[in-house]
């Protein structure tokens, strides 16, 4: 909301400097964002009238004008702008001006005319953008006075943010009261004195939708002169607030609403049909709006209706068909009270949005609506002409169906704020703030708000409004020792805590992509199943909620391997998004970490050539993130919609499937042109977590004996199996195998390779004599030869 | 004969001194040392001699035996010198040539932020809870106090899912509910996470990530809100500040309040900055989640991690935090 000084300051009277105020305002919740020049300070542009205007001889669009612009001898000026006439009183522009746009007036001849100075429009005033002719001043004004002292200028506008709990302070008077509040002073309300009605038209006025409608107060008013203009002092209060001039019935309208927060609204009365109903929409009705747009209303819209139908959506915005325009005498104003919750999710329907419903959005004070009527009455009469009728006031139920009272403890003060406020400063503070306060007890209260302040509902409201007054920075700060929770079962840290720093050892570095995703791009990856999917997407790029981090990491990838960068390793850790009927809102939500990686195995070195990572590069990656848990972890061959399905593993840990890893399949070559399609890991992050704890084993003194075993088996085996089968003899001394060597090739068969093991036995109690291990291991040849049809090489 | 033992140390020492390695002197240890070497063949002639003239022969002898191993033992060292000297140029790099191996990668500046964040509520006796990122409009704004169609749902652009069944999260404020839900005071809880806003452009991204303190006790005070907040961003920016509590207004909190610092605390302007909002929480969310609002009171505040993170690291395009460019994520390594 946007307030000038001037006229803020004819509402409180201070001495503060406008820093101080604006300190105030943002002290007491109503932030100032910014404050604005009220408008160019004019050197050298003065009131002028025009004594005499003339037609040029040479020229048929200019005239030559003789203007009183305060000096002995008047000032010859020649002038192209249509509107000229004698009596008009405009700006001039001296000799020796420089306007807003640059322009720099100097004495000139026009078509052998000479021409001593500028008469200006408000727009080359820098005042408006009309530039259809000279600015109209009032007649009144004085020939000479500079237009800068004229218009108030300079001026500054206080811009505020307002909290949508203050709609009272949407207006100059219910900022004006913070100030008065601030400052400890009054407040200045101007005198809205009735108008007396000097014709008999009363609008009938029925409120049919009464728990949406408080009131609604309407006016006629005849014979106004039509097309008058809207005073100077007024049209420049309406510009500094960000008001755009329309005209004079409307114009005031919106003055009124700056001035008191009453939304107000003008029909044309000959265009209206009969009694004004308040009323719900009925389904399908159509408005067409002042804007010109069509409206289909939906059944629980308040309108505002005459006999034939619609003439405003209520609080919104009015209707084509009975529109003030140019032509309008006869006129109907409008000044009522609708609850926000009767306006409340409407301007997003209708995607409309105004300042009438701003205001009723937030609340509207419900005793305003008689003065702001008889003021803009006052307004319409004073500067239009014409008669005004007597109020027509129809009521609906109000706001709160009896006073609200609010139990005010003074202890209950105390407690929230953490130090106790004197009695006597509370009731003044509250009272400063307009609400009524009645004794209960020893630092007790019943507190009555005021109409105006929708805010206020329960003893935490009045215990803001202390501490707002008293000054959130006066207040103490101190701690007075912490109830503390008990520790969380476990103990508050993270299993998995490891993990990004293993990564990070690995050389990835950690992405942040957004949880929306390119549907085309998901598709491909998931093999197309079903995935949440956005109402309003930022674009429809990304309209899909992730099933796989890949869809989010893989452009995070594009983008660098794009830019040149030759090795790329990425990691996130992040929510995937699945639907899943027994999750809670149909959507399973699951921590999970993914990782890709692409270009050389190692940084490039000056002593080897650099190697391009493989599959194991990788793997190696993903078993680093268990380690320092006791889970067994294993890889299988598998198949994935995403996956290269030579290259793919499911990632097994205690036998549950936990993740996937691999290389991206070719058939995004396409889509990733001339880029080496990198290898990818997702794993479920809770997996890591509550893998099992390592238990500690006994170590044990006895020697390790080795048994290297080179086996032949066919390459369809995976080396798995074989591992599985010589585990199968379960026998208790062996402790561990490697695998040192797989090889193809030159003395094997074709379809057949060679793998060699290095099988590591113990006995934790004696030494293993070789009569031993050679049964353990005839055992396991048999074991071999029987799962996997291996045998030793070279037999 | 001791012109002969006189020629043979003479030429025994001229050999050992010209021997260039250590089998050559070894060969000479032998010829004049060992069982039939030379010296030791002039010690067996000895026995030829008068018992008088025997002795002393046989110490001129011994004397020289003496000289020579000594001869050959400082020659053994000064070649086994030379050759550690020579083993050790041949080992010699070039410590100035890179090292080998992969660089580090580096945890992305807005979860070294968020730890940052949450390791000093940690020590505050603050336990860090999860919660979903999809929520409902229950948990997101009407247990906050925010009805439908209130006019502070205006404030945040939410993210709809499903026909507006669901939504993405405004804030992590949901945490709060379900926390409050299920388990009763004392309640000092941090919510770290994601959270999502329908703006996108050069100062909004429409996911960002914020920080929600709750605690909720018995005479919880707005005081000790203050001494809590002062306490952790003086601890997060490592010097202290000057802050600025000024009113302000959120559905869930009575009274709230928005924390500026004065920018010259931090060296960056006369200006004070908004870096958080906070507020004791209103009782009707207290209420709502099951919690005797007269007999508790409770905190809460809320701060977004990227605001942090641009004062912490000076990083001035929120956009950046995004594109996920190494250039940019390697520089936190």
């Amino acid at each position: 909301m946007k307030i000038s000084e001037q006229w803020l300051r004819e509402w409180v009277d201070t001495s503060a400097s406008i820093d101080d105020l604006a300190q105030q305002l943002t002290m007491a919740g109503l932030e100032v964002d910014d404050m604005l020049d009220g408008g160019p300070l004019l050197d050298g542009v003065v009131v002028g009238r025009i004594l005499e205007c003339k037609p040029h001889p040479e020229a048929d669009r200019l005239k030559l004008c003789r203007v009183d612009a305060g000096e002995a001898a008047p000032l010859a000026i020649v002038c192209g702008a249509p509107n000229a006439r004698a009596g008009l009183v405009v700006p001039v522009a001296r000799v020796g001006a420089t306007l807003p746009n640059g322009l720099t007036i100097e004495a000139a001849e026009i078509r052998g005319q000479a021409s001593a100075g500028m008469l200006c429009s408000a727009s080359e005033l820098g005042l408006s953008t009309d530039a259809s002719g000279l600015w109209p001043l009032s007649d009144d004004a004085e020939p000479g006075t500079p237009v800068a002292d004229y218009l108030g200028l300079p001026d500054r506008i206080l811009d505020i943010d307002l909290t949508p709990n203050r709609g009272d302070c949407l207006s100059v008077r219910g900022v004006a009261r913070e100030v008065a509040v601030a400052e400890d002073v009054a407040l200045k309300t101007p005198d809205v004195a009735p108008v007396t009605a000097t014709i008999e038209t009363r609008p009938v006025v029925r409120i049919e939708a009464p728990e949406r409608c408080v009131a609604y107060a309407a006016r006629a008013i005849e014979d106004t002169s039509a097309g008058a203009s809207t005073p100077v002092w007024m049209a420049e209060r309406l510009r500094r607030s960000g008001i755009r001039r329309i005209s004079l019935p409307v114009d005031i309208g919106n003055y009124v609403m700056l001035e008191f927060g009453q939304p107000m609204h003008a029909f044309d009365a000959d265009k209206l049909d009969g009694a004004i109903h308040v009323r719900l929409a009925t389904a399908d009705e159509r408005i067409v709006t002042l804007d010109g747009e069509e409206v289909t209303l939906s059944a629980d819209t308040l309108v505002i209706a005459d006999e034939t139908g619609p003439v405003a959506i209520a609080g919104m915005i009015g209707g084509e068909r009975t529109a003030v325009d140019a032509n309008t005498r006869n006129l109907v104003f409008e000044s009522a009270c609708f609850t926000p919750a009767a306006v409340a999710g409407q301007g997003r329907r209708y995607k409309i949005h105004t300042d009438s419903l701003h205001r009723f959005e937030r609340g509207v004070d419900p005793a305003l609506h008689r003065l702001a009527l008889e003021r803009a009455t006052q307004l319409l009469v004073t500067h239009g002409g014409g008669g005004a009728g007597p109020l027509s006031v129809a009521e609906g139920t109000p706001v709160w169906s009896e006073q609200r009272r609010i139990a005010l403890d003074g202890a209950h003060v105390e407690r929230l704020l953490g130090q106790p406020i004197e009695p006597a400063w509370i009731e003044k503070a509250l009272t400063a703030l307009g609400i009524e306060i009645q004794a209960s007890g020893e630092n007790r209260w019943t507190a009555m708000p005021p109409s105006w302040r929708y805010d206020l509902e329960i003893e935490a409201d009045l215990i803001e409004e202390v501490a707002r007054v008293y000054g959130y920075d006066r207040l103490q700060s101190g701690d007075p020792g912490v109830a503390l929770p008990p520790v969380p079962a476990d103990g508050g840290f993270d299993p998995a805590g490891h993990v990004a720093p293993a990564l990070q050892a690995r050389g990835y570095s950690e992405a942040i992509t957004y949880s929306f995703v390119e549907a085309g791009l998901h598709a491909e990856l998931t093999g197309g199943e079903p995935a949440v999917v956005l109402d309003n997407p930022i674009s429809d790029q990304l309209a899909e909620m992730r099933r796989t981090l890949w869809a989010s990491l893989l452009p995070s990838w594009h983008h660098n391997a794009r830019r040149q960068q030759s090795s790329i390793r990425l990691y996130e850790r992040g929510l995937r998004f699945i639907p899943n009927e027994q999750a809670e809102n149909g959507i399973g939500q699951y921590d999970t970490l993914a990782g890709l990686a692409s270009g050389l195995a190692d940084d490039t070195h000056w002593d080897r050539a650099g190697r391009a990572l493989d599959f194991f590069d990788v793997k190696g990656d993903v078993e680093a993130l268990f380690a320092g848990t006791a889970g067994r972890l294993a890889f299988e061959a598998a198949t994935h919609p995403a996956l290269h399905p030579g290259r793919t593993a499911r990632i097994l840990l205690d036998g549950t499937a936990v993740g996937w890893m691999g290389q991206l399949s070719p058939a995004f070559s396409k889509r990733y042109k001339n880029i080496a399609l990198p290898y990818v890991f997702e794993v479920d992050y809770e997996a890591v977590r509550k893998a099992p704890v390592i238990r500690f084993e006994a170590l044990s003194e006895q020697p390790t004996v080795r048994r290297d075993l080179a086996l032949v088996v066919a390459e369809a085996v995976p080396v798995a199996a074989l591992v599985d089968a010589i585990e199968s003899v379960d026998s208790p001394e062996l402790r561990s195998i490697q695998v040192f060597d797989v090889f193809r090739g030159e003395g094997l068969e074709t379809g057949f390779k060679s793998v060699a093991l290095g099988l590591i036995f113990q006995d934790k109690a004696s030494t293993l004599t070789d009569d031993r291990v050679e049964r353990i291991i005839d055992r396991v040849l048999a074991g071999l030869q029987e799962r996997c049809d291996a045998r030793i090489r070279g037999e | 004969m001791t012109s002969e033992l006189d020629r043979l140390r003479e030429q025994a020492v001229a050999d050992i001194e010209a021997a260039e390695s250590l089998q050559a002197l070894d060969a000479h240890r032998v010829a004049l040392l060992g069982k039939k070497g030379q010296v030791t063949a002039q010690l067996k002639q000895l026995g030829a001699l008068a018992p008088e003239q025997r002795r002393e022969e046989g110490a001129r002898i011994n004397r020289v035996k003496d000289e020579l191993a000594e001869a050959i033992n400082a020659r053994r060292q000064a070649l086994e010198a030379e050759a550690l000297a020579r083993r050790m140029a041949e080992e010699s790099v070039d410590v100035t040539l890179p090292g080998r191996g992969r660089r580090p990668g580096a945890a992305h500046p807005i979860t070294l932020t968020r730890q940052r964040i949450e390791r000093l509520f940690v020590h505050n006796g603050f336990e860090v809870v999860q919660g979903p990122e999809i929520e409902d409009d229950y948990h997101n704004f009407e247990a906050l106090n925010v009805p439908p169609d209130h006019a502070a749902r205006a404030m945040q652009d939410t993210f709809y899912v499903d026909g507006a069944r669901l939504l993405l999260r405004t804030h992590t404020s949901p945490v709060q509910v379900r926390t409050m839900e299920s388990r009763q005071p004392p309640i000092r809880i941090i919510a770290p996470g994601r959270v999502y806003r329908c703006d996108s452009d050069r100062t909004h991204s429409p996911m960002f990530h914020q920080v929600e303190a709750l605690y909720v006790a018995e005479h919880v005070s707005f005081a000790q809100l203050r001494a809590e907040l002062q306490a952790f961003l003086e601890a997060f920016f490592a010097t202290s500040l000057k802050l600025r509590f000024r009113p302000s207004y959120f559905p869930f909190t009575e009274p709230s309040a928005e924390v500026d610092i004065d920018g010259r605390s931090l060296g960056t302007g006369s200006g004070w900055m908004e870096v958080l909002g906070c507020g004791m929480v209103h009782p009707n969310v207290l209420e709502a989640a099951g919690i005797d609002s007269r007999r508790y009171t409770g905190y809460a505040l809320g701060m977004g991690v990227e605001r942090l993170a641009m004062l912490r690291y000076g990083v001035t395009d929120l956009r950046q935090f995004y594109d996920n460019d190494l250039r940019f994520l390697e520089q936190f390594a």
